[in-house]
């Protein structure tokens, strides 16, 4: 397997009145073709300015102020808008959480996924119109020839993720990033899509870039996982090591946090505090106000380490790490 | 039999347009109706007193709708309502104050049930002084202590909600519903907007008030992880009907309905690894036009011919647990 997409040192930095806000401050990873990574962290770690790097959406006052990111070995850091608008949907493909956000409510699902072919490949309408109603069954719509000429209202809040799905596997992109795709969603729902998506990445050896608040799911669908809090990864691993024999203690936490761990009734081990605010981090260890391992050592940035094999974790006193190494 | 702290008999509520001049004098010439919604249709269901009450479902099934009922924020169509024993009917302007006071609700979303333009003090503090449970010099006070209660320091009582994190103004919203001293409490997916390690922190405060206080709960969520935490009990709602109720531990360890079975399973899990879902067919079907019969048949993987033309009551399974399903209908 050869890497597909290496990201290095990205800094995601947003300027505005207050200061600086380092919503990525220094995230590596790479992904090979066809694995699936789970993003996992809670609102404001940086885990969807991560991926709007990758794809080129961030916009004023944020910039990419630092790192790397290469794709089949191309640097898309600094890549024109042009370069950027030929490799977004047809070899970098997203999905968002909200399908209203990605579906123009103006238009039909024909005329949506019609533009969308033809922005990238010279057919004909009628075999841009073939190869949308084609991918529409793949995703599961039933009687996809009569379904193509509705409006977005005229689907529920699952079809319409399919839809958006349908979209993104349109060219058969390389990679698909997904931010929180499910989390509109009904449990039924939810099931069904994951089910979809966990079908299409095997079938047709897409990449993907799962990005999502919430441990179960990724676990369900992730190769590996990667863990981020105030900005950066604080443990990536392949997903049951780091779910089974968690080696960061924010991980850990989440994990405690999970009510079905826990048996019912019981009081849940909390992590206390909340997550600090990106315009003033502690200095040191970012979690270390909030950990209940913290030791003076804490007050200086932890590099991150390996705990295992693929495994690595940014903590001096990594948990449940393997005595070998 | 000891009375419940709230009873439902048969509760039905219907949702209608109405109908506008155009349309009213189609009626009159002898057009159908505006179509109705019955959000929810003939539930009962019974509260214990310091019971914690889990009602589970997914969107548009009418779970919401049934909570606020409970809560006076919405008038029932059909029914009977008991609290502390005694029909809505019948209550005096008393007994209805001290209902409705007695029961409060936790809101999903605590950013658009706080009034952004009032602190913190005047929100908490408001309710309790116009019901005359405390006097208007002790309102600061009351309010410190609350917000001690709930995990709130003291000293932001001046501050506005926008000066709040989402779990700092969740708990603005319990402090308010506990400023009068109620004894039920309906959450209404009270922890979906919050991040994992905030909720953990609000569901342990949920569980520390209510040894504290005693309360009861109506606890209605589509997080079964939640639900099986926190509830005795739980009811299992699908499409206005409530299909399933019994203990929590039984019914997560052994679904007797088809629907929950097919929910419990879809819940992702945390410890399950990966594999492979089945997922269940179809969405939900419209509540303008519920299909006959059981309202699950439609996606349901054990339909029989009876489904579609037969609606099962709930029977009894065992003592405390109730399905209605007629897998299990061993009457006829």
């Amino acid at each position: 397997m050869s890497a597909l997409l290496e990201v290095r040192g990205l800094k995601t930095h947003f300027h505005i009145r207050a200061g600086v806000v380092k919503a990525v401050d220094g995230v590596d990873f790479t992904l090979n073709e066809g694995e699936v990574l789970g993003l996992v962290g809670e609102s404001g770690s940086g885990k969807t300015v991560a991926s709007f790097s990758i794809l080129g959406l961030i916009d004023p006052p944020g910039r990419i102020a630092e790192g790397s990111i290469r794709f089949k070995g191309e640097e898309l850091v600094g890549a024109s808008p042009a370069r950027m608008r030929q490799l977004r949907g047809h070899d970098i493909a997203m999905v968002f959480q909200d399908p209203m956000m990605t579906l123009t409510p103006v238009l039909k699902i024909e005329t949506q996924m019609v533009e969308t072919v033809l922005a990238h490949e010279n057919v004909s309408r009628k075999a841009a119109r073939a190869r949308s109603v084609e991918v529409l069954r793949r995703v599961g719509i039933p009687s996809p020839e009569d379904r193509i000429g509705g409006y977005p209202h005229q689907f529920s809040g699952g079809m319409r993720q399919r839809v958006a799905i349908a979209i993104s596997l349109l060219h058969a992109p390389a990679l698909i990033l997904a931010d929180e795709p499910t989390t509109a969603l009904d449990v039924t729902i939810q099931g069904q899509i994951i089910a979809e998506m966990q079908k299409l990445v095997v079938e047709t050896g897409t990449a993907m870039i799962w990005v999502s608040h919430d441990l179960a799911v990724v676990e369900t669908i992730a190769d590996s996982v990667a863990v981020m809090y105030a900005g950066r990864i604080v443990e990536h691993g392949p997903s049951g090591r780091v779910i089974g024999a968690p080696a960061h203690p924010y991980t850990e936490g989440l994990l405690n946090s999970i009510p079905s761990r826990t048996t019912p009734g019981q009081r849940l081990n909390q992590i206390p505090g909340m997550a600090p605010s990106v315009l003033h981090l502690p200095p040191g260890c970012p979690f270390s106000p909030r950990c209940r391992y913290a030791e003076p050592a804490c007050e200086t940035p932890p590099p991150i380490a390996s705990v295992g094999p693929d495994h690595m974790a940014r903590c001096i006193a990594p948990l449940n790490a393997e005595a070998a190494l | 039999m000891t009375v419940p702290h709230v009873s439902l008999e048969n509760v039905s509520k219907i949702f209608t347009r109405k109908p506008d001049f155009a349309e009213r004098i189609a009626i009159s010439l002898g057009l159908p109706k505006p179509p109705e919604v019955r959000a929810v249709d003939g539930v009962s269901l019974d509260v214990a007193y310091g019971e914690a009450l889990g009602l589970v479902g997914e969107s548009g099934c009418g779970k919401s709708t049934l909570g606020r009922i409970v809560a006076g924020v919405h008038a029932k169509s059909a029914g009977q309502f008991r609290f502390d024993g005694k029909e809505e009917g019948t209550w005096t302007t008393k007994d209805a104050e001290r209902a409705r006071l007695d029961i409060q609700m936790i809101f999903q979303d605590p950013m658009s049930s706080l009034n952004p333009r009032k602190r913190i003090v005047d929100i908490i503090g408001e309710a309790p002084v116009v019901h005359g449970m405390a006097a208007a010099r002790d309102k600061e006070k009351l309010v410190g202590d609350l917000m001690q209660e709930v995990g709130l320091d003291p000293g932001y009582a001046r501050r506005f909600p926008h000066q709040f994190s989402g779990g700092q103004r969740q708990r603005i919203g319990i402090a308010r519903a506990l400023a009068v001293q109620p004894k039920f409490l309906v959450c209404d997916e009270s922890v979906a907007a919050l991040d994992v390690s905030i909720q953990a922190q609000v569901l342990n405060l949920f569980m520390d008030l209510r040894e504290g206080r005693g309360l009861t709960y109506l606890f209605i969520s589509h997080d079964l992880g939640v639900i099986e935490h926190l509830t005795d009990r739980v009811a299992i709602m699908y499409l206005g009907k409530i299909v399933e109720v019994g203990p929590t531990a039984e019914i997560f360890a052994g679904p007797a309905h088809p629907y929950t079975h097919a929910l419990l399973d879809e819940a992702p899990r945390v410890g399950r690894g990966r594999r492979a879902y089945i997922p269940l067919k179809g969405e939900l079907p419209s509540p303008l036009a519920p299909p006959p019969g059981c309202r699950f048949h439609t996606r349901c993987p054990h339909a029989m011919p009876i489904c579609s033309a037969e609606e099962p009551k709930l029977d009894a399974l065992s003592p405390g647990r109730v399905a209605a399903c007629h897998l299990h209908n061993t009457t006829d």
